[in-house]
Parts: structure tokens; sequence; C-alpha cells
């Protein structure tokens, strides 16, 4: 049958699909790929960002901006506070957003159910930039809300922004619970895609409300978890704009990170050449990662 | 039925955005007439003032309008920076005389020189419109590889004081200080308030655009070194450029070594005893203007440029402010900053004894030409150059500076301009010198340095970073004057191979 | 008896962690509401309750000052989420539906963008929107929009696509029915609720970006909703309240949008829990 199959569509040329993608490869050529292959051979330059071959440096000089990289102290630091976005970023989105999903799902009634979803989708209508900002506001050392409260309650007010060792977390607990997102919906629609059979099976069969979860919806939800793990790590490597708004990687480079570092080089240095090199590597760590996540997955389902 | 309403106001909605779009599209082309001049700030009074001199300037034009557009302030460099490279940039573009130095390098920026030559037709009685600008402020900008090129015009200067909150010292007993006061003065008012539980002053170090403590160093240096700095102005024309930067650490026997530096050390040392004086939580501070404007901290660190900001809320020309409000009701002067005493004392384990130290000098905090000015050669290209040139012709002759002194509180550096009586005390005394040597590694045209300038003096001051490697923890770990120092060497020297100079 | 209860008390501690949850999300929402009414003296008595009387005033300042953005915001989002939404669903179709010579290269080519930091090709991005004329014209936003926003549509839509029944299509091909007639009579209704999802996602992405509106956007005229919000929480001397004010209006477009799709949204995917 296989066979059969494989031998008919070498037979027979089918357009269709072709066209069908042609729009989108030939936009992503002019707006992604040739951009990327630019990026990747000016990473390997000493590069001021010029085209023009009479003014500007344009200077071929191999892996020295990777070298350089790599000696640099400040690199080497925003990898290490990336390092610890990642992590807490994918345990945060592999746990708070399932839970609430979980709960969300569980509920016997559809109307109550469907208001729950409601009041976790509507937060979302707030522009990132003003949750920002807001973020900023609430630990703000002066005027914030969280300093406003610790006042009013007789405490010293606390300074989240300005302290090396708090900033991070700080970072971190911006949007706290972290349930009100795409995430969320994502998990539902993969516990609504889950064949409820099984679960009333499992019901019949005695098992409770937590084996339920750990034996069904747990790994059933496996391509969810997959695709939100991606996803947040990617995010989380290259998400600047936040920090930028907020800490600008303050104190000191405390809260740093390399695609903060990459715009700046670019734009406030016009070492192009070297932000491209900051880029690439930012590329490979990606690729990695999602290839490893890729392979955990894969094991995974063939155990 | 509703859902086939919904439909429909779906279908029109996306049908009125495509003609919106490509209405918009169509309107907003390239105007051939337009002469567009980019700035930056939040500085709303700047713009206005700015329009102004626009408006005026456009009654006597009948084939050109200047038009003035505002960039956000964060950003200005990258979208600047963008534009030129893409040839596309605004007609007129403000910059500072670093940027004006790097985009000249790379061949952006029209050289302005032959213009200078010439008289300015909007004044009288000049040969030159070089001539019409006052002291060396025309000649701090002159392009750093050969100064007999001009990539800019500077318009205005700026000046760095202490913004004192009259009525709240008057109320806590204490007496209004008078230019002359030392830094033993700032103590005492200083314990005096902290005494009532009043944060005496307050500092902003939360982001590079407010590096407020890079002024207090370049300050301070500029007494304690003073010899030496002059000995680094080799063209003595009151600024040390990049070259000269670069030669001070790279040419002769005797180079500046920050790592050693004692006078260095001495200030950073001050300034860290200096910071318990700053208010808590200065290094996530981004606004100090805020706290001084609600009357819950009398002094704060101001720029000149501040005083738009404070006026804006204070001032009864402003239709917007809220006159109602008891908290802004206040009267307020403004100081320069407290003189160094040979022996400055501080408190009980601190006293400073500053050997160096030159004494008297009525120093001029900042003073370098601002407000600078430049066409980009895309400006040219288009046919808008000589109408450019006009512009900026009549925003510094003194009819336009005196506009912009009286509307938005500039320091002009045209000759024979009034300074807005607001920001009289804002004037460099006479015989004042400015700031020559900018010890932030700045004029470097490296924006990530400057950063970790400001970064890496940032962890000194929390004590994330000791000062030299004496005072490390295992005494080998780099401390923060070796660190600047590494910096200086590596950025100096890539300029001095790019340049090819050779002393 | 005793299972009822059980049930009755998981009940309520389920409904209670989520309102926990909520309450939580919304304490940046609850900030921004409370402050939107305060004249500058009110905010000096606290940031955290209301103060009375409510300023309405700051809502029609906000208003004047951000409307333009707004709508600009408005236009460039309605037409790059309709156009992404297109092009992921014939795309994301064309992959999982069609077996074709190369497929495999050609999907991993278009998800690897999702691997791209936005940053490393912003500058080359911004030379050929130059290059190519579109600078300062809102065509330089959606036309890269179209490109890289589609990418995860695609994926999520391949996804879905692989997973409908390919019995469907081969009777339909039985019954001689054309290609395009397969994908929009069959397969568009098949994906719709996907396709809702992939509408939200780029609807959100577009509206928030910040970084490349930036660079192409010179005309105060054109500009959008996030540097609108930038330039106004930096002015000088700008009344706090009013600022929260223009957030909140910032958010009234998508809340529009959501409480008009929200049934449409929810309904998808309850039914699809029940099947």
């Amino acid at each position: 049958m296989i066979e059969f199959n494989k031998k008919s569509k070498l037979r027979k040329f089918n357009p269709a699909p072709y066209l069908m993608i042609l729009p989108v490869l030939v936009l992503l050529c002019i707006f992604a790929f040739y951009p990327i292959c630019l990026s990747v051979i000016k990473s390997f330059y000493r590069w001021s960002g010029t085209f023009d071959s009479n003014y500007g440096i344009n200077q071929f000089i191999g892996m020295k901006n990777y070298v350089d990289l790599f000696k640099d102290k400040v690199f080497l630091q925003s990898w290490l506070n990336t390092l610890f976005f990642v992590v807490s970023g994918a345990i945060i989105n592999l746990i708070f957003p399932f839970l609430c999903a979980l709960i969300v799902f569980s509920l016997k009634s559809e109307k109550l159910s469907y208001r729950w979803r409601v009041a976790f989708v509507v937060p979302m209508v707030v522009p990132s930039m003003v949750v920002f900002l807001l973020w900023q506001f609430i630990y703000d050392v002066d005027v914030g809300v969280i300093n406003n409260l610790l006042q009013g309650i007789g405490l010293q007010k606390v300074d989240l922004l300005g302290n090396p060792s708090a900033v991070k977390w700080a970072i971190r607990f911006m949007g706290f619970p972290w349930v009100g997102g795409t995430f969320l919906l994502v998990y539902i629609a993969g516990l609504s895609g889950i064949d409820n059979s099984l679960r009333e099976a499992a019901r019949i069969d005695g098992a409770s409300t937590l084996r339920t979860v750990f034996f069904i919806d747990v790994p059933l939800s496996a391509p969810q978890f997959k695709m939100v793990l991606t996803l947040s790590i990617i995010g989380e490597i290259q998400d600047f704009v936040k920090i930028q708004t907020v800490t600008e990687g303050g104190p000191g480079y405390s809260s740093y990170v390399p695609g903060l570092y990459m715009y700046q080089t670019a734009f406030a240095s016009n070492e192009y050449g070297k932000a491209c090199a900051i880029g690439v590597t930012m590329l490979i760590v990606m690729l990695v990662c999602s290839t490893l996540i890729g392979k955990l997955f894969k094991t995974e389902a063939a155990d | 039925m509703f859902s086939k309403v919904k439909k429909w106001i779906c279908y029109v909605l996306v049908v009125v955005c495509f003609g919106s779009l490509v209405y918009k599209a169509a309107v907003t082309g390239n105007d051939s007439r337009k002469v567009v001049l980019s700035f930056w700030g939040t500085n709303l009074p700047y713009q206005y003032a700015l329009e102004y001199v626009a408006a005026e300037y456009n009654k006597t034009q009948d084939d050109f309008e200047v038009v003035i557009d505002r960039q956000d302030a964060g950003n200005y460099r990258t979208w600047m920076g963008a534009r030129l490279a893409g040839g596309n940039a605004s007609d007129i573009l403000a910059t500072t005389i670093v940027y004006g130095n790097t985009d000249a390098a790379n061949g952006y920026l029209c050289d302005l020189s032959d213009e200078l030559s010439k008289p300015n037709p909007y004044n009288e009685g000049e040969e030159s419109w070089a001539d019409s600008f006052g002291g060396t402020y025309l000649t701090q900008v002159a392009y750093a590889a050969d100064t007999s090129q001009y990539y800019c015009v500077p318009t205005s200067t700026v000046s760095v004081r202490i913004m004192i909150n009259k009525d709240m010292l008057k109320k806590n007993g204490v007496e209004i200080p008078d230019e002359n006061w030392t830094f033993s003065d700032f103590r005492r008012i200083c314990e005096k308030l902290e005494a009532k539980g009043i944060t005496a002053m307050e500092i902003a170090n939360a982001k590079f655009i407010n590096y407020m403590v890079s002024w207090m160093i370049d300050i301070f240096m500029a007494q304690l070194k003073y010899d030496d700095i002059n000995g680094y102005d080799r063209n003595t024309n009151g600024q040390v450029e990049t070259e000269e930067i670069v030669r001070a650490f790279l040419d002769g026997e005797d180079v500046l070594n920050l790592a050693t530096d004692t006078d260095f050390a001495e200030t950073m040392r001050f300034l860290k005893t200096w910071s318990k004086y700053w208010g808590d939580g200065y290094n996530s501070r981004s606004d100090t203007s805020e706290n001084f404007l609600r009357q819950s901290v009398p002094m704060f660190f101001s720029g000149s440029w501040g005083v738009s900001g404070v006026e804006l809320t204070l001032n009864n020309d402003n239709p917007d402010a809220d006159k109602t409000n008891p908290y802004t009701m206040f009267d307020y002067v403004s100081l320069p900053f407290p003189k160094l005493e040979k022996e400055t004392y501080i408190d009980a384990d601190n006293t400073f004894t500053f050997t160096n130290l030159k004494e008297g000098l009525p120093f001029q905090e900042l003073g370098e030409p601002s407000g600078c000015f430049c066409i980009p050669k895309s400006t040219a290209d288009n046919g808008k150059y000589e109408v450019a040139v006009d512009f900026l012709k009549y925003l510094t002759s003194q009819k336009g500076a005196s506009i912009m002194a009286e509307r938005a509180y500039e320091i002009p550096v045209t000759k024979g301009v009034q300074v807005s009586e607001k920001m009289s005390d804002f004037l460099p005394p006479e015989n004042s010198e400015s700031v020559k040597f900018r010890f932030n590694l700045l004029n470097l045209a490296d924006g990530v340095a400057e950063e970790y300038h400001f970064k890496q003096v940032q962890n000194y001051l929390m004590g994330e970073l000791a000062l030299n490697r004496k005072e490390s923890k295992n005494g080998r770990t780099d401390g923060l004057m070796d660190l600047i120092q590494k910096k200086y060497l590596e950025v100096t020297q890539i300029l001095r191979d790019d340049n090819e100079w050779e002393w | 008896m005793q299972a009822k209860a059980k049930k009755r008390v998981s009940l309520v501690v389920s409904n209670v962690v989520l309102a926990i949850f909520l309450l939580l999300t919304l304490v940046p929402v609850y900030v921004m509401i409370v402050n939107s009414f305060k004249t500058p003296n009110q905010m000096l008595d606290g940031v955290l309750f209301f103060s009375f009387p409510l300023h309405f005033s700051n809502y029609a300042d906000a208003f004047k000052r951000i409307f333009d953005y707004i709508w600009n915001s408005v236009t460039i989002a309605v037409v790059a989420t309709v156009g992404i939404t297109l092009i992921s669903a014939i795309t994301g179709y064309a992959f999982g539906h069609f077996e074709f010579r190369g497929k495999k290269i050609l999907f991993a080519l278009i998800i690897l963008n999702m691997m791209i930091p936005a940053v490393l090709t912003l500058v080359p991005s911004y030379l050929v929107v130059v290059k190519i004329g579109l600078y300062d014209t809102h065509f330089a936003l959606i036309l890269p929009y179209f490109a890289t926003g589609s990418v995860m549509g695609i994926y999520l839509v391949r996804g879905f696509v692989e997973q409908l029944p390919k019995s469907v299509f081969e009777a339909a091909k039985i019954d001689g029915v054309s290609e395009f007639r397969c994908f929009t009579s069959i397969a568009m209704p098949l994906i719709k609720t996907i396709l809702t999802t992939v509408s939200i996602l780029a609807l959100l992405n577009v509206w928030n970006d910040i970084v490349w509106p930036m660079l192409v956007l010179e005309d105060n005229a054109l500009k959008t909703i996030p540097l609108g919000l930038l330039e106004f929480n930096q002015q000088q001397g700008a009344n706090k309240g009013a600022l929260f004010a223009g957030y909140i209006l910032a958010s009234v477009p998508l809340l529009i949008y959501f409480v008009l799709n929200l049934r449409n949204f929810m309904d998808s995917l309850v039914e699809g829990a029940i099947k």
C-alpha cells in the first residue's frame, strides 16, 4: 500500500502545494533569509553597518569576534543571567499555566469553566509595553505599589530593582502568577483534545483524580509541553525589550542579557559585525536547546 | 442574526483599515517641500520653542517648510544610526559632538566649514557665521580627525547644578547656602535634615541616560588633575578630544594610568563615601525631580535642561500646570556643586586629604556645546542642503537663539544673546573653566564602553566590586580602577589603529 | 453521600484556587485603573486605593494624546492579522495535507525562523525595507509581519491538519472536487478553531511589537501605540494619572475584539473538549 502511494506520487506532479507555499517563501526570502545570511556572513567581519564600500569599516577578521566574545566577562555574565531566566521561565511555564488549565478543565459545570477561561484570557488585552511599565511602577523605590504597601504597614521600603541579588527575581516575578497567557490556552486546547473515554475508563477502573492527571493528562499533553518548553526557552533567550524597559540590565550587569548586549553593540557602538556574532551564538544556543527538547520528547514517546 | 451583523462589521472594518492604510501611504509620501528637523528628548518647552522658531522661519520662506519632529530619547541613537546608514535620515538631525565625529568618520554628514566662513545673513556686522559663536563653543565641535572641518553647529550649552527648595530648608531651620558652599557646608545641611528624618538629596543612577555620577567624577577630576588635564589638551582648544584622549593613554612615557592613579582612587572613594547622602535606592531611581516637586526631598542634582521640567510644573505660563497643587508651590534656587577643600571631612571614619587639589577655581560643570545639529549627506542629495543650512543660520542667529533662551530656558552660545532670567544662576561664572576631560569612556565613539563605565561604577558603589586589586577579597581580582584602565586601553588602541594616528 | 460531599469540597477548592490566581493576575490591572483617576496631588496619598473625587478628565487628556496612535495600531493590526491568518491557513494546509518533494526541507526552512532572534535581522531587514521603498509607510510593518508572523501559524495549522482524517479529503477527491474547493469548503471549516488561535496570537504579537516600528516609522502621524505610550511616559512634567488612563485606553481596542469574539473562541474549545 505504501509502495503504491509512493509510486503514484512520483508519477503525477501536483503543483498545488508549491503554489500555496510560494507567497510566504518569497516574503521570507526578502525579510528573513537574506537578512539572516547577511548576519551570519558579517559575524566574521568588523562591520560598521554600511553597504557603501567608500566609507565605514568592512573588514574580514575571521573568528575574532567570537574569540573576543568568549573572553568578554560581560558576555559570559549575560549568558548566566539568561540561564537563570530560561530555567526559571521553563519551570514556571510548565507548571503554573498547566495547573490552572487542569483546574479549569476539571470543573464539571460548563458555564463555570467557560467563565474562568474568559477571566484568564481577558488580561491579555493589556499591551505588553503597558505591562512592563506597570510592573516597573509596582517595583518603584519611591512611589511604587510594593513600597506603598510596606510603608502602610510600617515596614522599611525595599529596593527591588536596585539590588543585584533581588533584581533577577523581581523581573522573574513580573506577571505573577504567570497563568493569564497564551500558554494557558495551549494547555486547555491540549486537554480538550484528549479522548475523554480514556479518563472515563480510568475512573471506572477506580483511579483517583491525581492518578488520572499523572497517567493520562500529563503524558498525553506531551506535545503541548514540548511546544510550551520550546517557545518559552526561545522567548526567554531573545526577549530583551522587557529588561531594557524595566532595568536596562542593571544594576551593574546583574540583569543584563545577550539580546540587550547585541542591541547595544549594534546601535550604540556601531559594531554590527560583533553584534551579528552575538546573534549567531544566540541562534546556535536556541537550535541546540530545541534539538535537545525534540530528542527528549521523542525518547519519552518511544517509551 | 447577530453573528451575521458581526461578520459584516468585520468585513467593513477590514476594508476600512485597508483603505486607511493605502490612503495614509498615498498621503505621506516623501514631500520634497518639507525640511524635517529631528531631535530627541522629553523636554516639551524645548519642542514648543523649536516649533515656534520654525514657524517664524517658515513665514519668510515660499518654497520650503521646516517641520519639527521629536523622537524618543532612549532610542534616538539607534534610530539615527539606522537612518543614516540607510541614507534616509531627516534633513537636519540633533546630535552630540561624539555622535557627530562618528557619523562624520562614516561619511554620513555634510562638511559645514565653507558655510561657516560665509556671513550669517540673519546677523549684522559679522565677517562670518563662525564669528557669531561665543567662547570656544564652535572650535569644540570641530571634527576630531581634521579640525579644519565642521560637521555640526552648536546652539546652546548646558551646566549641572544642585536645585534647592528654599522653603523646605527654611522650614527646617537650615540656612540657604550661597555659591561658595563647600562639602563641609553640604554635609552639615544633610546631617541637620537627616536628624529630622528627611532625605537631604536625591540622585538617580538607574539608567545610563541619567548617569549623574559621571558629571561628579569629571568635576572632581578636573580639580584634582588640573595641570595634567591641561597637558592633555595639546591643541589648547579647551576640550580634550578623541585623539587627545587616545594620546593621553598611549603616547609617551608618562601616560595616564587610571589603575594606579591616586587622584582617581580618591575621587571614587570620595563618591562612595558621599553616596550615603543620595537617598536609598538611588540605583533604581530614574527620576529625581518628582520627589523634589512633591517637596519630599529638598535638593536634587540636575542639569540645566531639568529647569524646564520643574518650570513646567511650577510655572504659571504653563496652561496645563496644576495651580491648585500645594505641593508644587515653592521657591527654589540652583547652586553650583559644593567646593572641595584640601581637608574634606565626611564622618568620623573618613577625612579626605586632596593633596593635588587646585583650589579656588570657578568651575563650570559640563559647559560643553550641546544642542548640536548636523546635516546628513542625503539632505544634499535631495536638494535641500541650502535651505537646511539657512535654517541652522536662522536658529543660531541672535533672533533664533533668544527665542530658544526665552522659551526653552536654553543657555545660548551665540554672542550677544541674553539668557532667560530663570536661568541666570545657571550661567557660567565669569572666567570659569569648563570640564575638559570626560573620564567616563565618553567621546570615544563607543556606546557599549560608556555603558560599561556606568555599570562598573554602579557595581563599585553597591560594593559588588573592589576599588582596585589590592582591596579585592583575594588581592588578585581586578577592581574598578583596573577594569576602567583596561577598557580605556582597549578602546583607545582600536581608535589609534583605525585612524592610523602616529605621534 | 460521601462522594458527593467530596465533590463539593473539591469544587470549592478549585474555585478558590482559581480566584486567587485571577486576583493576582489582575493586580497590575487594578493598579492601572485606580491610578488613572488621580490628580498628581492625589497620587501622593498613596497608589493603592481610589482617591475621591475621581478625575475623569484624565481620560479626555489621554484620549486626545493617543487616539491617532491607537487608530494606526488598529489598522496595522487588522490588516496584518487577516493576512497572517490567511497565509498560515494556506501554507499550513499545504504542509499538512499534501505529500510532495522537498516538503521536509521547506518546512524546516520556514520553522527555522522561529529560532531566529529578531534583533539579528533588524539592521539588514531595515535596509531591505529602505531599498524597496517601503520606508516610513505602514507597509514596512505589514509585509515583514506577513512573513515572520505566519511562521508560528503555519506550525500550528500544519499540526492540526495532519490530525484531520484523510478519508474526508479522499472521498471528496473521488467525487472530483478540485484542490481549491477542497481547501475552501472542506479544510477551512475544519481548521477554523486553530485559525482563531492563530489570529489571536498574531494580533497580540503585532499589537505589542515595539522595536521594529521604532526603526521604520518616522512620521509622527504613522506611529503605533507602544511608541506613543513610551513617548507619553517620558514627557517631563506629564500627568501620571493621564498616563495610566492612556494605558487603559490602549487596552480598549483589544478588549472590544475579545468581547466580540470570545464566545466563538471559547465555544470552539469547548466543542473540541466534548468530542
